[in-house]
């Protein structure tokens, strides 16, 4: 029997069989108008809270918290979200990010920030031999487990001219004594600053 | 992450869904994208917290159009989030006066596709 195509997204399950395109733009706006919503009540049954959970620890009504849910992000209080992370256990954090930034710096911020939090975890990791042992493990796992990611965002470019990859990724001979480290190996590729160039 | 597969039943409907009913159709849809997004978030399906979720036999869940507003039909999205491949899979989609034979349909759904996982793995 043939294997049934699958899809990433509800969006991209309506694509050729919404009833019409207008309508599969509508859906596709009006689904990223309540991102934030979405995520919230995603966390809440994440944690098997029920609207009269996260109503009782706020001190609010459920009606109140069923209409927060099905608002648009627009039409919530910035304040009401801040009280619903907040029972989740979650600091609710909005930071702006410029509209004008381009792709490659978003990925730099992220790079960054990823850095920032592992340099606090190796200080961390200066009070306690355990801990540093702990931080130790997590740091190589974290580096094969990013590096992996890249690798599969890395198949999805496109191939050089002459049909070869325009660089590979590849872990080889990972083993628990002998960590032997990620390679990556340039075929074509231009130089690193290529995305700038490219205007990315 | 979960992802969909569609049911020949649930494509054909939805291609012809009135359109009288778009309302309908987005807010059952806007609901799926909720229910999805919260399984990825570590939710198990047989405990969700959301309201437009209603259980039906064999694991089966129907979604509804809560969130369509005010003069809306009531409809039902049929939907079977399969835990041991992590794929929901779209059964059908109806409205009340259709409402038994969907059940009937959704069940058989899942009886095949649970007899077809079992031949796949021995």
């Amino acid at each position: 029997m043939a294997k049934k195509q699958q899809y990433a997204s509800v969006s991209e399950v309506l694509r050729d069989i919404a009833p019409d395109d207008a309508f599969h733009a509508e859906f596709n706006e009006h689904i990223a108008g309540r991102k934030l919503v979405k995520h919230l009540m995603g966390l809440r049954a994440a944690q098997g809270l029920s609207q009269t959970d996260v109503a009782n620890a706020i001190g609010c009504t459920q009606s109140r918290i069923s209409k927060l849910e099905n608002a648009r992000d627009n039409d919530v209080r910035l304040g009401d979200l801040r009280a619903y992370a907040n029972v989740l256990g979650c600091d609710f954090d909005p930071h702006p990010v410029p509209r004008c930034l381009k792709p490659v710096d978003k990925v730099k911020i992220h790079a960054l920030a990823i850095k920032r939090h592992m340099d606090d975890l190796a200080q961390l990791a200066r009070s306690d031999d355990k801990i540093a042992q702990g931080v130790a493990g997590f740091f190589y796992e974290c580096f094969v487990n990013v590096f992996l990611m890249m690798g599969d965002s890395a198949k999805r470019l496109p191939l050089c001219p002459d049909g070869s990859p325009y660089f590979r990724f590849q872990i080889g001979g990972v083993e628990d004594e002998e960590q032997e480290a990620p390679t990556v190996q340039e075929d074509c590729g231009e130089s690193e600053d290529a995305p700038e160039a490219a205007g990315l | 992450m979960w992802k969909f597969e569609r049911d020949a039943d649930y494509e054909k409907r939805v291609k012809r869904w009135p359109k009288k009913h778009r309302r309908e159709l987005k807010a059952m849809h806007d609901n799926l994208d909720t229910f999805v997004g919260a399984l990825n978030r570590g939710a198990m399906p047989a405990h969700e917290h959301f309201g437009f979720i209603h259980d039906e036999p064999k694991g089966i869940k129907a979604i509804d159009q809560k969130g369509a507003g005010a003069g809306v039909k009531q409809c039902r999205l049929y939907i079977f989030p399969d835990t041991t491949t992590k794929i929901v899979h779209l059964i059908t989609i109806g409205d009340k006066s259709s409402q038994k034979a969907d059940i009937q349909y959704a069940c058989q759904f899942v009886d095949s596709l649970i007899t077809r996982e079992g031949d796949t793995n021995g």
